[in-house]
């Protein structure tokens, strides 16, 4: 009698301690997206879901949208629903960093916990195939003669594009103010805008343009990338002498009122996501980049992303104190 | 020649039992789901998307046409019934067709709105199957400042809508001018009448100011005089069925609206709420009753929900021939077609025409189900009116709340919802008209963006609204309507004996 309660008692025990890497313990996951349906974040949170549920490190994913306020508002219902909640994440890109500092909010990315950064696009330049602009060459030597005569089309005011192209304008020593920059409301407006020729460049991710590039519509005048891309015919804005590299990255982010442990396994289940055959094909067949940075990486990123962002919207006039 | 074989055998794999079975439940499931409050087209069509995963793609698509048609009516549906309509291509077809269910009519209302959204939805997709292509050609050529000069149209057909009083619908116009300036400043990026409330910086919904102006306040005019006066709200009075004088005065309005807003529909910028606003007013003009207007003219659903329907297949012309979205439907059907690595684009047409002409013909082949399925369904529909006034009037106000705050899933809505409805309750009473608030809400905001791009574009020089051919038609088009009613009058003045 005694033996077989001992004996059960082992067995609960081993199963206590299997249960971290099973996937039935985890259980299922929430994200909080900032973002409509359709949005960039909401693909990527499906993504992430499609991919933890095919590995078998969680059972299920519920998607939970919350969009407007330059992603804050996510944000802002996570902080306060998901109290002690370990089985939910918020999910945030590039943009999301940068509104906080251009825009007062009473809650930024620093009130949540980094888990990951995970992929995310490289910013690149196009301009339409019968622009004047063969080079990026010519295109800096026009707005260095005369800034005021280059039109720049991209996302909204303080984006992750607008951010890019400042930092051009000062690596090529205008002063970024001088930038003519013409916002849009969505990619559709952008793509639209460049092949009509109301403005004369676009900048965004390749996937925004794949389809005009490979229809010979458009071309890439340069890439925000350390390294050429593969497949696509440009060279990188470094190589021209423009130190710029800039990703449109999404990452996943916990509640800070979450234990270590709590802490470990949504971690664990993200770490192990990246590394398997089923995000890898993700990636392929998005056409995204594989930019992932664990816990510790991603805060170190963040941290030092925050200070470049702030002093180029500085540079602009449009940082808050 | 090349286009109709490949269009039939699109027909071809479409028309199969199994495939038509789809197609039906995506019709179905299409209008259950856009009936609902707050969710409009691109909200259904996002809800269903995973339903379609794990089809073979024909069968998908098809399911997918049929899913994106039905969400269509169901948000008119909504509209003309209680009043609340689900997404901004809806609000136009609210107003006359409400006061039409109210009068006993819901019938003839619904069934314009059915077959108008029928006959502009095979209008829209023939000009999809034909001119797609070229068309999105043009509408490239179309930048800030046509879009700019195309508002200021739309805006001088406002007073089209002031009713009685020109200074009380001015009144309302600004109102909505006003609340178009809430969020943050499209150029600078700086918020504007936010009052650090993070829910406001990204202006307030146009959907959330429809239903409250039109469901919120006039439930709260119904309770305030509920003891008073007896207004009452007739299920049905007389057929049903459109009358041989209902089907005399829709075929026009449903040609003119399909002509109207396909092209609209077409543009990159163009949207739904344009093209819906100028068919009703061109509507209105041309009615040889205009009176009737805001009293449950028949023109008033019948050309505003063709116009919707056409504009919503024009929207497909720039996803297929150039991969861009337009609206947020287009978004996820782009989402959609990504599913089996198919990326619209210029090749598409080139490289996966099966996959093309299939969707059309799915398109087709939806509108048809649409109909068949739907006008038995009317008859239940309108029981709908028949619940006693004070049980409808808490449904109406229960499905609003519920509605705005699906929208976003935030509570800040509601109170906006809340407040408008106060408001929308004050113009009533003072007799001002709350349809040019909510046009000066949606037009003014599109105004201002395109305008102040158009500026930074020429460095601040005005004459690029002037020196550009296509932004000056549209300008000597807003002239001519402002200028025509007032030599009409001048010369029935002048000649006495014409006038009646």
């Amino acid at each position: 009698m005694t033996r077989f309660l001992t004996r059960g008692g082992l067995m609960a025990l081993a199963l206590l301690a299997a249960m971290p890497v099973s996937a039935q313990s985890f259980g299922r996951l929430e994200f909080i997206v900032p973002g409509g349906p359709g949005s960039g974040q909401d693909q990527a949170a499906r993504a992430f879901e499609e991919a933890l549920r095919a590995e078998k490190l969680i059972t299920g994913g519920q998607i939970v949208h919350y969009a407007g306020g330059g992603g804050m508002i996510a944000v802002s219902q996570f902080l306060t629903g998901k109290v002690g909640n370990g089985n939910a994440v918020v999910t945030q890109g590039a943009g999301h960093l940068s509104f906080p500092l251009s825009n007062k909010t009473p809650v930024s990315l620093n009130d949540v916990v980094p888990l990951a950064r995970i992929a995310g696009e490289y910013e690149l330049i196009v301009v339409r195939s019968n622009s004047e602009f063969k080079t990026i060459d010519d295109l800096i030597a026009k707005y260095k003669a005369n800034p005021s005569s280059v039109t720049w089309g991209a996302g909204s005011t303080g984006s992750t594009d607008h951010i890019f192209y400042a930092l051009v304008s000062k690596a090529a020593g205008v002063d970024p103010k001088k930038l003519n920059y013409i916002p849009h409301a969505n990619t559709g407006d952008i793509v639209a805008a460049v092949l009509g020729g109301h403005v004369q460049v676009g900048a965004g991710g390749y996937q925004d343009f794949a389809p005009q590039i490979q229809g010979n519509r458009m071309r890439v005048l340069a890439v925000g990338s350390p390294e050429r891309l593969p497949g696509i015919d440009a060279p990188t804005l470094k190589e021209k002498g423009l130190d710029v590299v800039l990703t449109n990255w999404r990452a996943v982010s916990a509640h800070p009122s979450l234990s270590v442990e709590q802490l470990d396994r949504l971690s664990d289940i993200f770490d192990k996501m990246v590394k398997s055959p089923t995000w890898k094909k993700i990636l392929a067949e998005k056409g995204w980049n594989d930019l992932y940075l664990d816990r510790k990486g991603y805060l170190e990123f963040m941290k030092a992303e925050q200070v470049r962002v702030r002093g180029i919207l500085q540079e602009l006039g449009m940082a808050v104190q | 020649m090349d286009t109709l074989a490949l269009l039939a055998q699109g027909f071809a794999v479409a028309v199969t039992p199994y495939n038509l079975m789809w197609a039906a439940i995506g019709v179905t499931l299409g209008t259950a789901v856009g009936m609902l409050p707050g969710i409009g087209p691109s909200t259904t069509v996002a809800l269903l998307l995973p339903v379609t995963f794990g089809l073979e793609p024909s069968a998908a698509f098809i399911m997918f046409g049929g899913i994106y048609y039905g969400s269509q009516y169901g948000g008119s549906t909504a509209a003309i019934l209680l009043n609340t309509p689900g997404e901004a291509g809806a609000m136009m077809t609210a107003i006359e067709g409400n006061t039409m269910a109210r009068m006993g009519r819901a019938g003839p209302a619904l069934a314009t709105a059915a077959i108008g959204s029928f006959v502009a939805g095979t209008f829209g997709t023939l000009g999809l199957t034909f001119v797609a292509p070229w068309l999105v050609e043009v509408a490239l050529l179309l930048g800030p400042a046509e879009y700019s000069a195309l508002m200021v149209l739309a805006l001088t057909t406002v007073s089209a809508l002031f009713g009685a009083s020109v200074s009380r619908g001015l009144l309302s116009l600004f109102l909505g001018l006003l609340l178009g300036t809430v969020g943050l400043d499209p150029q600078l990026g700086q918020p504007r009448f936010a009052f650090g409330v993070m829910e406001l910086l990204d202006g307030i919904d146009t959907v959330i100011v429809a239903v409250g102006l039109f469901a919120i306040s006039e439930t709260m005019q119904g309770a305030a005089r509920f003891r008073h006066v007896r207004e009452t709200i007739q299920a049905v009075s007389g057929s049903l069925w459109m009358s041989a004088n209902d089907w005399a005065r829709s075929w026009k309005s449903w040609l003119r609206g399909a002509a109207i807003g396909f092209p609209i529909g077409a543009l990159p910028a163009g949207g739904s709420e344009v093209p819906t606003v100028l068919s009703y007013v061109t509507e209105k003009r041309l009615s040889k009753n205009p009176e009737e207007f805001g009293k449950g003219a028949i023109e008033g659903v019948a050309g505003p929900e063709a116009a919707n329907n056409a504009s919503a297949a024009g929207a497909l012309a720039p996803l297929l021939a150039l991969g861009l979205p337009t609206s947020a439907t287009a978004a996820m059907m782009l989402a959609g077609f990504q599913q089996f690595g198919i990326r619209p684009g210029p090749l598409l047409f080139d490289t996966r025409p099966e996959f093309v002409w299939g969707l059309i013909a799915s398109l087709y082949i939806g509108n048809v189900l649409l109909l068949v399925l739907n006008l038995p369904l009317i008859g239940i529909w309108v029981r709908l009116l028949s619940i006693p006034r004070q049980w409808l009037f808490a449904g109406i106000l229960c499905f609003s709340v519920l509605g705005a705050f699906t929208l976003n899933n935030n509570t800040v809505d509601i109170i906006v919802l809340l407040v408008i409805g106060s408001m929308g309750f004050g113009m009533r009473l003072l007799n001002v008209p709350v349809v040019p608030c909510l046009l000066g809400l949606i037009l003014g905001p599109m105004f201002e963006l395109q305008m102040r791009k158009a500026m930074m574009i020429s460095l601040g020089d005005p004459l690029v609204f002037v020196t550009r051919p296509i932004s000056l038609t549209f300008l000597l088009l807003a002239v001519a309507f402002v200028i025509a009613p007032m030599l009409l009058r001048a010369r029935r003045a002048a000649s006495p004996s014409e006038a009646t």
